[in-house]
C-alpha cells in the first residue's frame, strides 16, 4: 500500500485493518467439523491424479496438428520430387537424347567422308579439311620461294 | 525455515502429487476457509459443501498455481466458488418462486442450523455482497488490501472505500443491536 492508495490516510487504513481483526476475533466463526476434514482428506487420498479435459483437448489438438503438418510436408515433398518429375517427362528427355545422338552421328559421317577424300586426294568443294589443306599448301609454296630467293 | 517457506515446500510437494502434502494443506487452511464460507453463506451445511468442493478443486488444479502465491490463488478459487454458489442459489430461489406462483403455495423457509444466529453474521448480511466479501476475505485470507484489489480486478481506492464504509456500517449495526 504505497503510491497506489496515497489518497487514503495510512493511519485510517491501519485502523480499519485492526477493527476487522478485533471484530472477527470477538465473534469467531465455528470450526469445521473434524469429520468433514477427515472426509476431505480421505476423498483426496482415494482420488487418482486426473488429466483435466482442457489439457487432454489441448494435447490431442497438438498431436493432430503435428500429424497434419507432417503429412502435408511429406505429400508436397512427393509431388515436388525431381525423380517423380523426370518420370513424368521421360519421353521428352529420350527424344532430346535421340536428337543429340543423330547430330553427332551426322558429324562423324561428315568427318569420315572428309578423311577419305583427303586420303584419296579427291577434290572437295566444301569441308574443313580441304580448306586447311589448301592453306597449308600455299604456306609451303611461299616458304619454298622465300628459301630459294635467299 | 519460516512458516511461509515451509508452506511453499508443502505446496511444491503437493504439486508433485504427494498426498501427505495435500493432507497438510487441508489441515493448514480448512479453518480459515470454513470461516470464510460460513461468514458469507451464514449456513453450516453450505459451508461444509463448499469447503469439500474447494479442496477437491485444489487437488485437481494445484498444477496451475505458483507456490509463492498459493494463498491468493486458493482464496481466489474460494471466491469464484462462492460466486457460483450464489448464482445457483438465485436460480434455485427463482425456480421456487415460479413454482409457488403456479401452484399458489406459500414459500417454505430454508432450513439451516445456526442460520444468522450470531450478531456478526446478521451485521454482515446488512452490507452489500461484494463489500461483505472483501471484509471477510481480508480477515480470513490475511491478504493485503493491494492483493485483494488485484484479486478482484478493482482499483485499490475502491476496495479501501468499500472496506471503510462497510466497517462503519457494521459497527453501527453492532452498537445499536447491543
Amino acid at each position: 500500500m504505497t503510491k497506489k492508495n496515497e489518497n487514503f490516510d495510512l493511519t485510517e487504513l491501519k485502523r480499519d485493518s485492526l477493527e476487522i481483526d478485533e471484530l472477527f476475533s470477538k465473534y469467531p466463526a465455528p470450526q469445521p467439523p473434524p469429520a468433514l476434514v477427515d472426509d476431505i482428506k480421505r476423498r483426496i487420498q482415494s482420488q487418482r491424479q486426473r488429466i483435466s479435459i482442457p489439457k487432454l483437448i489441448l494435447k490431442t489438438a497438438a498431436v493432430a496438428a503435428v500429424v497434419i503438418l507432417a503429412w502435408t510436408y511429406i505429400f508436397d515433398g512427393l509431388r515436388e520430387n525431381p525423380i517423380a518429375k523426370s518420370s513424368e517427362t521421360s519421353d521428352t528427355v529420350f527424344a532430346k537424347a535421340d536428337e543429340n545422338l543423330s547430330e553427332l552421328e551426322k558429324e562423324v559421317d561428315l568427318l569420315r567422308s572428309e578423311f577419305l577424300s583427303v586420303s584419296l586426294n579427291e577434290e572437295s568443294t566444301s569441308g574443313l579439311f580441304n580448306d586447311i589443306l589448301t592453306t597449308v599448301e600455299s604456306q609451303i609454296l611461299e616458304t619454298d620461294n622465300t628459301f630459294w630467293k635467299g | 525455515m519460516t512458516s511461509y517457506e515451509q508452506n511453499i515446500e508443502i505446496v511444491i510437494l503437493a504439486r508433485k502429487g504427494d498426498k501427505v502434502a495435500f493432507s497438510k494443506l487441508v489441515d493448514l487452511y480448512s479453518k480459515r476457509l470454513y470461516g470464510y464460507f460460513y461468514r458469507l453463506t451464514y449456513n453450516a451445511d453450505d459451508s461444509n459443501e463448499l469447503l469439500s468442493e474447494l479442496f477437491l478443486k485444489m487437488y485437481e488444479k494445484i498444477g496451475t498455481c505458483r507456490p509463492e502465491t498459493f494463498e491468493a490463488w486458493l482464496f481466489r478459487m474460494a471466491s469464484n466458488l462462492f460466486m457460483d454458489f450464489l448464482r445457483s442459489k438465485k436460480r434455485h430461489d427463482k425456480m421456487i418462486g415460479t413454482f409457488q406462483q403456479e401452484y399458489k403455495e406459500e414459500t417454505p423457509e430454508l432450513k439451516s442450523d445456526g442460520f444468522l444466529t450470531d450478531k456478526l453474521s446478521r451485521a454482515l448480511k446488512t452490507l452489500e455482497q461484494d463489500t461483505a466479501e472483501i471484509i471477510v476475505m481480508r480477515y480470513y485470507s490475511q491478504l493485503s488490501f493491494q492483493q485483494l484489489a488485484d484479486l478482484r480486478n478493482e482499483p485499490i481506492n475502491t476496495v479501501l472505500s468499500k472496506v471503510h464504509r462497510g466497517l462503519k456500517k457494521l459497527k453501527e449495526y453492532l452498537e445499536n443491536s447491543d
